[in-house]
C-alpha cells in the first residue's frame, strides 16, 4: 500500500527522510532541504547583504550541494550575495586531480567563477611528496592545516567577504567525539561555533550553512536532483583518528538517527569552568597568520618537512619554536626524535 | 598521537623502547619485594605496596576535597559489584570515624509495585531509554533513602572507566552532565564518589588480591549485542579504543571532569530544573541552535503545525483555578516542557505509566509556573 507523503498528503512518497522518519515525496523533500538551511542561515545571522562570498568546492557531494542550494536560495530569498567558488588542489593523484576536473564542470553548471589554489604555489609541497616523507599515519594533520591556510590566502587574493564549507552534521558530530576523546578542550568550545570569529586582521570569517543537515540526506539531495560529483575516499585517509569516531557516530546513528544532532547539542551546551587554561590568539611571527603560539602550525610543519624532520609538527614544540625562528640548527638528541619512522 | 597534549619525553612517545616486565622485578615502591603487578607497564608493586597506594589515594581524595568530615553520617551506596565492596572495605580500613550505614540495592516488591515496575519499563520501547530511566529511578531512589534517614552525604562505587564510558554516552544522548568528586545538584544531598581515580583494572586487582567479596548481578543490557542500546555501544568503542590507545579513558576523563562546568552547578532555581535528571534545563536556548533545528525540521516534514516557539507549560482551561489541586493529568506536552533534551528523547513514548511521586511534582511544577506567569501579568 502505497504511502503517502506527510507533508502534502497529495503526492506519493518517495523517501524517508533519515533525520526525522516522515516520509515525504520528492518535491516536500527539496522544500523541507533548503528551506532549513535558509533557516540556519537566517537565525544566525551569516550573511549581509552586497557580500562576496566564496564557496569552498573540492567537487564532492557536500560542497557541490552547497553550491547547489546557496545559488538558489540566494535567487529566492534575495540574499543580494555574490557567489564564487574556490577550490585547493592538493596535489594528491588520482583523487584530486579527478576531483577537480568535477569543479570544473560545476563551474560551468552553475555559472559561478572559479579560482583554484595548489600546496605547490603555496608551499613547494605536494601531498604525494609529503606523504613519501611522513608516511600514511600523521599525514592528515599536514593536509588539514594546510588547507584551512590555503582557503584563507586564496579568499585574500579574491578579496572575499566571507568563506562558506560544506561541512554537514556528521561532521560537526565527528569533531566533538574526537575532540572529547582527545582531550582538548579548548578546540571543543570553538567547534560546535557555526562560524568563525570575525576580528583580526587577515582573518576571514568561515561559515557552515549545512552545519545541521545529515549526510545522508545531502546525499539524497545530491541523488534526486541528479547532481554531479565526486564521490571516492581519499586515499590518504584510511589509518586517520577520526576514522574511530566516524564508525562510532555511524552506529549512533543507526540505534537511534537523532543521535547526531544530539551529539551537537551537547557540544554546543558545554561550558568551560572559570580558571581553566585557554589559548590566546596572536599572530605568527614568521608568516603573519593568526596563531596561538610565536610559529603557527604551518610554518612549523613546513619547517619540518623542509629540514627532513616531519615529526616537527606532531606533538609539544612550543619549546623549539625560538630555534626555528633564529634557524639554529637542533642538538642531535631533538633530531633523533623527529626524524621518520624507520621499518 | 591521539592526545592533544602529547609531550616527546613522555613514556608515550612510541618511538622509545619501553620494557617489557619479566619475573622477580623490584617493585617500585619499597624497591626491596618482588613484584607480585603490573600496573600501568612499567609500575609494578608487592602487595602490601599496592594495598597502601590504593588505600593512600582514597585518603588523598577524601582530604583534598573537603566535603566529607569525620563524624560525618554517610550513605554508601553498594550495588554487590566489585567496584562498590572495594569501596566499602576501603573506607573501613581509612576510617572508623564515619558512622556508616549501608544500602543495599535489592529487587524485593510487593506484587502491586511489580506490576507497576513492569508496566512502566514494558511502556518505554527502547533499551536506550529502559537504561536511562533505570538510572533516574534509582538516583531517585538514593536520594530518598538518604533524605528519610536524614544522611547529607551518599558515596557512590563509580570506577574512572565506568565514569569515561558514562561521560561519553551521556554526550552522544544529548545530555552534558559532567560527574564530578561531589555532585551538588540535589540541593541537601551530595553525592560523593571516591572510586572516581582508580580504573576498573586496580578495583579488580584489589578484590582479587584482598578477597572482597562481590556479586554479580545482570543489568538490563548484560549479554546483549553491541548495538542493542547506546550506552552499550559506548561502553564497548571506549574498551576496544583503550586496546589501541591506552591513554583514551584518563583523557576523557580528567579533561571533562575538570575543565567542564557541570551543569548543576550553575545556579538554577527549582523550577528550570529537570524533573527527571535535576539538571538545569537546556531547552532555551537560542534561535541559532541543535535543538531549534531539530524543532524546524519537526515542523517542516509534516502538515500540522506544532508551534516550536512556546516553552512555557501549557495552562490549562480555567485558568482561575488557584492552588487547589487537580484532577488532571499532565498531558505529553505539558511534561516536555519540564523535561531537558535528552530526559524528552526517553519518555517520548510513554506518559501514563510514570511513577505517581513524579506526576505529583510535574503538577506542583505547572502550579508555580502558572502563579509565575499570573505575578508576571499583574
Amino acid at each position: 500500500m502505497p504511502v503517502q507523503c506527510s507533508n502534502c498528503v497529495q503526492r506519493r512518497a518517495v523517501l524517508k527522510r533519515p533525520k526525522t522518519g516522515h516520509s515525504l515525496c520528492k518535491d516536500c523533500f527539496f522544500w523541507a532541504f533548503e528551506e532549513e538551511i535558509h533557516q540556519t542561515i537566517v537565525s544566525a545571522g551569516l550573511f549581509n547583504r552586497g557580500e562576496t562570498v566564496a564557496i569552498g568546492a573540492s567537487g564532492g557531494k557536500d560542497s557541490t550541494v552547497l553550491a547547489h542550494v546557496m545559488k538558489v536560495l540566494n535567487e529566492r530569498y534575495g540574499y543580494g550575495l555574490s557567489l564564487l567558488l574556490l577550490s585547493v588542489d592538493e596535489g594528491i593523484t588520482g583523487y584530486r586531480d579527478d576531483s577537480l576536473e568535477t569543479v570544473k564542470r560545476n563551474q560551468q553548471q552553475y555559472e559561478l567563477p572559479l579560482k583554484i589554489v595548489s600546496y605547490e604555489e603555496l608551499y613547494g609541497w605536494t601531498m604525494d611528496a609529503i606523504v613519501k616523507q611522513v608516511g600514511l599515519k600523521n599525514n592528515c594533520t599536514f593536509c588539514g592545516v594546510f588547507r584551512r591556510q590555503a582557503l584563507d590566502r586564496g579568499a585574500m587574493m579574491l578579496k572575499v567577504d566571507k568563506i562558506c564549507t560544506g561541512h554537514n552534521a556528521d561532521d560537526v558530530a565527528e569533531t566533538v567525539l574526537m575532540n572529547v576523546l582527545r582531550g582538548d578542550i579548548a578546540r571543543l568550545c570553538r567547534c560546535t561555533s557555526i562560524s568563525t570569529a570575525s576580528d583580526g586582521e587577515g582573518a576571514i570569517p568561515r561559515c557552515k550553512p549545512l552545519k545541521y543537515a545529515y549526510e545522508k540526506e545531502i546525499v539524497l539531495y545530491a541523488y534526486f536532483k541528479k547532481l554531479d560529483y565526486f564521490s571516492t575516499e581519499c586515499i590518504y585517509s584510511p589509518n586517520a583518528y577520526r576514522g574511530h569516531a566516524r564508525a562510532f557516530l555511524k552506529d549512533l546513528e543507526s540505534i537511534r538517527p537523532s543521535s547526531i544532532i544530539d551529539v551537537i547539542h551537547s557540544g554546543e551546551t558545554l561550558s568551560i569552568k572559570e580558571g581553566v587554561k585557554m589559548p590566546v590568539q596572536g599572530t605568527c611571527s614568521r608568516c603573519g597568520y593568526i596563531s596561538s603560539q610565536a610559529l603557527c602550525k604551518s610554518c612549523v610543519l613546513l619547517e619540518g618537512l623542509n629540514r627532513g624532520l616531519p615529526k616537527l609538527g606532531i606533538g609539544k614544540h612550543h619549546r623549539l619554536h625560538g630555534k626555528i625562528l633564529a634557524q639554529e640548527p637542533l642538538t642531535e638528541q631533538e633530531e633523533k626524535k623527529l626524524k621518520p619512522v624507520d621499518f | 598521537m591521539c592526545q592533544a597534549e602529547e609531550e616527546y619525553n613522555g613514556l608515550e612517545c612510541k618511538q622509545e623502547k619501553i620494557p617489557v616486565p619479566t619475573l622477580n622485578r623490584k617493585c617500585i615502591k619499597c624497591k626491596e619485594g618482588t613484584a607480585v603487578l603490573v600496573k600501568k607497564r612499567v609500575c609494578m608493586f608487592t602487595g602490601s605496596c599496592f594495598k597502601e597506594y590504593f588505600i593512600h589515594k582514597l585518603r588523598a581524595m577524601l582530604g583534598n576535597n573537603r566535603v566529607i568530615f569525620p563524624h560525618e553520617k554517610v550513605l554508601l551506596a553498594v550495588s554487590g559489584g566489585t567496584a562498590s565492596y572495594s569501596m566499602l572495605s576501603q573506607v573501613q580500613e581509612v576510617n572508623t570515624q564515619f558512622f556508616l550505614f549501608i544500602c543495599v540495592e535489592d529487587s524485593a516488591y510487593s506484587p502491586e509495585h511489580k506490576l507497576a515496575v513492569e508496566r512502566l519499563f514494558s511502556s518505554l520501547k527502547i533499551l536506550i531509554a529502559k537504561e536511562d530511566m533505570l538510572q533516574t529511578l534509582r538516583q531517585h531512589l538514593i536520594l530518598h533513602i538518604a533524605r528519610e534517614n536524614g544522611y547529607s552525604k551518599v558515596m557512590m562505587g563509580d570506577s574512572c572507566s565506568r565514569l569515561a564510558v558514562k561521560l561519553l554516552s551521556n554526550i552522544t544522548l544529548g545530555r552534558r552532565a559532567a560527574l564530578g568528586f561531589s555532585d551538588h545538584r540535589y540541593g541537601d544531598v551530595v553525592i560523593v564518589r571516591p572510586m572516581r581515580d582508580y580504573s576498573f583494572k586496580e578495583i579488580t586487582y584489589y578484590s582479587r588480591m584482598f578477597n572482597v567479596p562481590s556479586v554479580f548481578i545482570s543489568g538490563l543490557d548484560t549479554k546483549t549485542h553491541d548495538k542493542a542500546s547506546i550506552q552499550r555501544l559506548t561502553e564497548s568503542f571506549v574498551t576496544n579504543l583503550q586496546a589501541d590507545f591506552p591513554s583514551t579513558v584518563s583523557t576523557i576523563y580528567r579533561n571533562l571532569i575538570q575543565s567542564v562546568m557541570s551543569p548543576q552547578s550553575q545556579t538554577a532555581e527549582a523550577a528550570s530544573k529537570c524533573l527527571l535528571c535535576l539538571c538545569a534545563l537546556d531547552t532555551k536556548a537560542g534561535k541559532a541552535s541543535a535543538f531549534n533545528a531539530t524543532l524546524v525540521s519537526e515542523q517542516l516534514s509534516q502538515i500540522e503545525l506544532q508551534d516550536p516557539s512556546v516553552e512555557a507549560p501549557a495552562r490549562s482551561a480555567e485558568e482561575g483555578q488557584g492552588c487547589g489541586s487537580s484532577n488532571r493529568l499532565p498531558s505529553h506536552q505539558d511534561l516536555k516542557t519540564l523535561l531537558c533534551y535528552s530526559c524528552r528523547l526517553t519518555i517520548k513514548d510513554m506518559v501514563n505509566t510514570l511513577p505517581p511521586y513524579i506526576i505529583t511534582e510535574a503538577e506542583k511544577q505547572q502550579k508555580r509556573w502558572e502563579m509565575l506567569l499570573r505575578n508576571l501579568n499583574e
